[in-house]
């Protein structure tokens, strides 16, 4: 099966929600466990709380484009927005968190929940950052 | 997100936390525990056991409880711990810096 749903939604922290329900459902579709479900929806709102701090600087009126694909073999989420680029932040996991040091936590957990993770600057000035999960 | 706050006879402070913890909603839980770390208990439990999600800045308020726990001499513990939450503890490698306790009676008492 092939599938690809596309959203768009405002930089706006209260829908994360959504997104979870999203990654949820698409997820129960294929058939993963709890568990994983519950690392996917981590991945996702992590990346995205990471956009929206860092990217986009906490402004809440910028659209982030959302598509969740549905390979033979894995799952993508591709995430897109128009904020600052992120060169090198997402290619290698940064130490593990401390209550003294939390800086990259979420980044961590990002690397701990996918397999892949890339980061891209497009030639139209957007960021796009595609997490991919294999599908056994 | 829905929280309460109960003050207990063993001087022992009670958030109850009710929904998924992500960046939304976290400086809500944050200003709530600072409230409860103001009072200056003998101990403060988070039951947790109504949290199906939390994220990094709910882990990053339960680290400011650390702290605050610290400073105050006051016994932090965690309750209830949903597995999918107990999870992302892990995965975070910052469970092992929490008390935690399987229900909010069994960290009253372990305080107590």
């Amino acid at each position: 099966m092939s599938a690809t749903l596309r959203l768009q939604f405002p930089s706006d922290p209260k829908f994360l929600s959504v997104l979870r329900a999203v990654t949820g459902s698409v997820a129960e579709i294929v058939e993963l466990s709890e568990k994983e479900i519950g690392m996917l929806k981590l991945a996702i709102v992590e990346a995205v709380t990471n956009i929206i701090r860092h990217s986009l600087k906490n402004e809440f009126d910028h659209t982030i484009e959302f598509d969740l694909v549905l390979a033979e073999r894995e799952l993508q989420f591709v995430l897109r927005d128009d904020g600052e680029a992120a060169d090198g932040v997402f290619d290698v996991q940064p130490p593990a968190p401390s209550p003294d040091q939390l800086g990259g936590a979420g980044l961590c957990l990002i690397h701990e929940c996918m397999d892949k993770i890339i980061y891209e600057r497009l030639p139209n000035n957007l960021n796009q950052l595609r997490l991919v999960k294999q599908l056994r | 997100m829905k929280t309460s706050n109960a003050s207990m006879s063993e001087g022992v402070e009670v958030i109850i936390v009710e929904g998924e913890i992500d960046m939304h909603v976290s400086p809500k839980f944050r200003d709530l525990l600072l409230n409860v770390f103001k009072k200056k208990a003998k101990g403060v439990v988070v039951d947790l056991s109504g949290v199906p999600f939390m994220d990094s800045s709910g882990i990053a308020t339960l680290v400011e409880g650390l702290r605050w726990s610290k400073n105050e001499g006051t016994r932090f513990v965690l309750a209830g711990l949903q597995e999918n939450v107990s999870h992302t503890l892990k995965l975070s490698k910052l469970d092992d810096f929490f008390e935690i306790s399987s229900t909010q009676a069994d960290a009253i008492s372990s305080i107590g």
